[in-house]
């Protein structure tokens, strides 16, 4: 992994059209602002990882009575 | 797309040996979230359960999902979908899109079920016109990955 030190208000360029700036840094909170295309999907990583966890728990189906499934509201 | 002609056969230990037509296919390009050969499943209506359907990897014979469309279960769901995801799918018309999300089942001890949730936050978006979807990342938090599924 690179390694970069920055300050509030410095950047990080990625490629020729993603920056990465640090807004702000308040204790141990930093907020930062990417600017990137609208081609390139941003999102913070526990998002992913707890999407990647339901997957795991959802390929886990047992038999069971399909008919007591709940039913569409429309 | 080529009516009702057998586009593959299918294994899998749920089902035995599926003839699939090509209007059940979809392709998820780059799988799903953990399961990245995961990349075709076969659309398959669950017996007795309206609504429902499976989702029967061509890759995996041992993994399947059970799916529902999220707009039928949840009225008021509302996403936005990302550029990117919307580019990539090519959905001009959003009514191209068929929005499924994945339902994880638990059990209790006597293997009843204990719990029916819906992924919402990580909905299966495909465009049915073109059979291709993506597991789609919201980052909004109002979504959460174990949505009640209300009977």
């Amino acid at each position: 992994m690179l390694v970069l030190s920055r300050r509030a208000n410095q950047s990080i360029v990625i490629g020729s059209d993603i920056i990465v700036r640090v807004l702000d840094i308040r204790g141990d909170q930093v907020r930062i602002g990417v600017e990137a295309p609208r081609s390139v999907t941003v999102h913070r990583e526990e998002v992913a990882a707890e999407i990647l966890e339901s997957n795991r728990q959802a390929a886990d189906v047992r038999s069971i009575d399909f008919g007591s499934l709940p039913k569409p509201e429309k | 797309m080529s009516g009702n002609l057998a586009a593959m056969q299918v294994a899998s230990s749920r089902f035995g040996t599926l003839d699939a037509t090509e209007d059940q296919l979809i392709r998820i390009d780059g799988g799903l979230l953990g399961f990245p050969d995961a990349d075709q499943f076969v659309r398959l209506p669950v017996d007795d359960a309206e609504g429902w359907q499976w989702l029967q990897s061509t890759n995996d014979r041992d993994l399947a999902f059970l799916v529902i469309s999220a707009f039928r279960f949840f009225p008021d769901y509302d996403i936005e979908l990302p550029d990117g995801d919307v580019a990539a799918l090519e959905l001009d018309d959003p009514a191209d899109a068929d929005v499924l999300a994945l339902v994880t089942i638990r059990h209790t001890e006597e293997g009843g079920i204990a719990s029916v949730t819906a992924n919402l936050l990580g909905p299966l978006v495909i465009n049915h016109r073109t059979g291709v979807g993506r597991q789609v990342v919201l980052s909004d938090s109002q979504h959460s990955t174990r949505e009640p599924v209300a009977g």
